[in-house]
């Protein structure tokens, strides 16, 4: 069912009217980067993933039960029970590489009881168990289709021993003592039923928000008549073990998740096959200061999947793209620092720009002032702005050459966007069409202001991911980090 | 009144007092008599079109006075320019109009000499005028042109025969372009009302005299029925307009921008017909190109409607040929271009402007801007539909290439008019350049 929901958000998001199809087949090796994309749970999130499990369960866990005959008693009844047990607090924590045990801290009790005999009056006594923590061990790992789900590693555990009956007076004399462990045993077990039915529901809920996503995903989305093929694939944590998915060594808990993508080339694209990066995974970063009670993972993309999406973008003619929204805030006097032949013939601000890539884009994750980006290289683009002139559209001045692209990935309403942080022209030669394929003499060309204005029009309409596609509805992005040539994402999500 | 006018007032000669006082009394007397009197008073001593070539009528003081020689390559033109032909006394007379960048004026050029019709060059002291104008036959005899004034949204027509008196047509509210279209009975003019995002037109019995300008009635085209639109669904009608009239009566082409679509318009009983012929898919109902920005029209001998208009999605000019109700749409021609060095292909600015025409045995020429390339692009239509294509390049000029015009000499000859840049010059050193086509030749 998620796996539906978010391939209908994700289309509703990119909002390019596209279908759905089958993909034909698996993809070729070469369009696919294993281990190009991880989530990661850190540990130093895993006190609010509890608290998340805690409002899941409920804090407060009512039991009714129906009366229950003591064996070899002679027909002696336990009555109704009627408890209310409070799951305090709880915690997770790592209990070996591979399961994610979660404490529910169940509040000390006293459990009224009452035994007798039909037509007799009751005995009463009760049944008290001090503050035990009750256990539920996950697994975070592969299902038979491939999907990663939480399951239990083991059944709950409540220490049974820790419980005794106390009986004042003296209701249990006379009985023997496989009748009196029944009545401890049915009793105990009524209430290990229901708290622990609740925590595991909750536990599992918790760490299934970590794993909801677009994967397993092998389909063909049509966008504009263009087909896009996305093979996304959870994988195990290594070949002898097939069940597990997220797990790892101490703090370094994620799962890997092979990205491919591939399209027919699109005419305005260069027939070049993609970049082949190993993904080399640098130690994580540590996590920001966390929310309470909710779910998050980090979604962490390498550098060798970024350079791949690049690739099967530019392949699709999906960076072919004209822009009409940045002009404005250019004024109309914007052509002078480029020539001021040049404005004389400008009616007003810059109309549209128009971007061919040329190449795949070569990326690098880096540093910036106010945290990571992502660094583009194209290396033969090609920028066309277009003014007006004489009241009409034409191109007035060309950039091509190297460029060089920064941007921040920003977390929006409803997904991700590209936001422009800098442009740099590395060997990127002006001219203008209106001048003969060249400038003006003199003129100073500085397209600099010009170029990072049409560079922020053109990625900013680019939707570059919808985050509900990758964790549940109401996710947001409450940070991001550089550990070597991948970028981190850390997604919060309440699945209340 | 300051002390210094009163004195002054007050210092005139009494006799020059007592003649003023009783002159003005003659002109009351004779005002409020209605005397035919004053009739030499309200018309000009010359007569429209009673001036000598080379000469106008200068209604501030009725007499002819001599029009600006600007010789053989015209005046500077900027923008769309107009072009039409007369025949006076057996000779071809090619009128050409548009806005001159120097002046700040719509222009008239004969081919020798220049005639302003609005602007500050027209009327020292006034707004620029004429950046987006039409200039059509009149049925009547003569040419009737339309343009508006970009400051204040006014639009205006004159005719030939009444001189070029501008008359107002709108007095605000108007933007972009003006077309305009006219029968034996009925002058048409349309033009985008910015408030309401859709096409005015502005309908004047016609001919027209002098006197009989001002009955101008005004529709908006805001329902247009026969769309397929649900109710309520904006408009933005009128970016890119043209309109010609057929023997069914006037048909108007508009652009909407909301959907990107090519509107044709009707004239009916009841008032205006639209339909979307371009840019939507009929049986879905589904958006599948922009169509319209830029589109031109005209009528073949025939009687065949001829729609070009622009792609942009596909970056191809289009022909639409309507005989009869019955319509055809045939490529005109595509700005896809491969790009040797990434071996790639780009799209131009194909078809931003196009100047449409049809030869005598009804085929469609078609001038069309590459406004990436700063070219132009003549195609002709073959017998059997496909189109032959000649190009105007900027090495073959000497400069850069806009705005092109479209007149057909014969039926084997095609004169393709565009203006040409001097780019250190700024749009004041812009030229008319012109190319006849031989059609027997098969090349300019």
């Amino acid at each position: 069912m998620n796996l539906q929901r978010h391939i209908a958000v994700w289309l509703a998001v990119v909002g390019m009217g596209c279908t759905q199809q089958p993909l034909p087949g698996p993809l070729g090796a070469d369009r696919v980067v294993q281990d190009g994309m991880r989530i990661w749970l850190a540990d130093g999130d895993l006190p609010s993933l509890a608290a998340t499990a805690r409002a899941l369960a409920g804090t407060e866990v009512a039991l009714v039960t129906a009366p229950f005959g003591v064996p070899a008693t002679g027909g002696a009844q336990l009555g109704p029970l009627h408890a209310a047990l409070r799951l305090e607090s709880a915690s997770a924590e790592w209990l070996s590489s591979a399961v994610l045990r979660f404490a529910f801290q169940v509040e000390a009790g006293t459990l009224p009881l009452a035994l007798g005999y039909p037509g007799a009056a009751a005995c009463a006594l009760s049944f008290v168990w001090p503050a035990t923590p009750l256990l539920v061990d996950l697994r975070l790992g592969l299902v038979q289709d491939g999907a990663p789900q939480a399951t239990l590693a083991s059944a709950p555990k409540w220490p049974t021993q820790l419980a005794e009956l106390q009986d004042p007076q003296g209701c249990l004399e006379g009985l023997s003592q496989p009748s009196i462990d029944a009545i401890r045993s049915q009793v105990w077990q009524e209430l290990q039923t229901a708290t622990a039915s609740r925590a595991t529901v909750g536990a599992a809920g918790a760490a299934q928000a970590l794993l909801d996503g677009p994967w397993p995903l092998a389909a063909r989305f049509v966008v504009d008549n263009t087909p896009i093929d996305w093979q996304i694939t959870p994988l195990a944590r290594s070949a002898a073990d097939g069940q597990t998915f997220l797990a790892g060594p101490e703090d370094q808990r994620f799962g890997r998740i092979a990205l491919g993508v591939d399209a027919p080339r699109h005419p305005c694209a260069p027939d070049v096959a993609p970049p082949q990066l190993e993904a080399v995974w640098p130690a994580y970063p540590a996590a920001p200061g966390g929310g309470v009670s909710v779910a998050r993972r980090g979604l962490a993309l390498h550098a060798a999947g970024l350079a791949h999406l690049g690739w099967a973008a530019v392949r699709a003619g999906l960076l072919c793209r004209t822009s009409t929204s940045w002009g404005e805030a250019l004024g109309e006097g914007w052509g002078t620092p480029i020539a001021p032949a040049l404005q004389a013939w400008l009616d007003g601000p810059p109309r549209a720009a128009r971007l061919w890539p040329g190449s795949s884009p070569a990326v690098e994750v880096v540093d910036g002032v106010d945290g990571p980006e992502l660094s583009w290289r194209l290396d033969d683009a090609t920028l066309e702005i277009v003014g007006t002139v004489g009241g009409e559209e034409a191109v007035v001045v060309v950039i091509r050459g190297r460029l060089r692209l920064r941007t921040a990935l920003l977390g929006t309403g409803n997904g991700l966007r590209m936001a422009t942080k800098g442009v740099a022209l590395e060997a990127a030669t002006v001219s203008s069409p209106l001048f003969g394929d060249a400038l003006p003499p003199n003129s100073p060309g500085d397209v600099r202001t010009l170029v990072e204005a049409a560079m922020t029009g053109i990625i900013g309409d680019l939707p570059v991911f919808p985050l509900e596609a990758l964790a549940p509805a109401g996710t947001t992005l409450t940070g991001t980090a550089r550990g070597g040539n991948a970028l981190w994402l850390w997604l919060d999500s309440s699945p209340l | 009144m300051d002390g210094s006018a009163e004195l002054s007032a007050r210092g005139w000669p009494r006799a020059v007092r007592s003649a003023l006082c009783h002159a003005l009394a003659v002109l009351a007397v004779l005002f409020f008599s209605g005397c035919e009197a004053l009739d030499w008073w309200q018309q000009p001593v010359c007569e429209p079109d009673m001036c000598p070539a080379g000469m106008r009528c200068n209604p501030d003081n009725g007499r002819c006075v001599p029009l600006p020689s600007v010789g053989p390559q015209g005046p500077a033109l900027h923008g769309r320019f107009q072009l039409q032909s007369t025949l006076d006394e057996g000779q071809t007379r090619r009128w050409w109009l548009g806005f001159d960048p120097a002046r700040q004026s719509l222009a008239l050029w004969d081919g020798s000499v220049i005639r302003y019709l609005d602007g500050p060059a027209a009327s020292p002291g006034s707004s620029p005028a004429g950046q987006g104008a039409a200039l059509i036959k009149d049925p009547k005899g003569g040419l009737i042109a339309a343009w508006l004034r970009a400051s204040d949204g006014s639009v205006w027509c004159a005719w030939s025969r009444l001189d070029w008196a501008p008359v107002q047509v709108r007095s605000g509210g108007a933007e972009g372009v003006v077309a305009l279209a006219a029968d034996n009975t009925m002058l048409w003019l349309a033009s985008r009302d910015a408030v309401a995002r859709t096409v005015a037109l502005s309908e004047l019995p016609h001919p027209v005299d002098r006197r009989a300008t001002s009955g101008w009635k005004r529709t908006l085209l805001a329902n247009p029925t026969g769309m397929g639109d649900a109710p309520g669904t904006p408009l933005d009608l009128g970016r890119w307009l043209a309109m010609v009239v057929t023997a069914g009566g006037p048909v108007l082409a508009a652009y909407d921008a909301v959907g990107g679509d090519l509107v044709l318009a009707t004239r009916v009983e009841s008032g205006w017909q639209a339909s979307r012929v371009a840019g939507r898919d009929r049986l879905t109902g589904k958006n599948t190109t922009d169509a319209g920005q830029a589109v031109a029209m005209t009528v073949a001998p025939g009687g065949a409607l001829l729609v070009a208009y622009r792609d942009r999605s596909r970056d191809e000019v289009i022909l639409l040929r309507d005989e009869s109700g019955v319509a055809k749409t045939s490529v005109v021609g595509s700005g896809t271009r491969s790009d040797a060095a990434t071996a790639t292909e780009r799209s131009a600015l194909y078809g931003s402007q196009i100047a449409l025409a049809a030869l005598p045995d009804g085929r469609a020429t078609l001038a069309i801007a590459d406004a990436a390339r700063w070219a132009i692009d003549v195609a002709v239509e073959r017998p059997d539909g496909s189109f032959g294509h000649f190009a105007m390049t900027p090495a073959e000029t000497g400069g850069p290439l806009a705005f092109p015009a479209l007149e057909v000499r014969s039926a084997t000859a095609v004169a393709v008019h565009a203006l040409r840049a001097r780019p250190e010059a700024g749009p004041a050193g812009n030229r008319l350049e012109s190319k006849l086509l031989d059609l027997n030749q098969g090349k300019p």
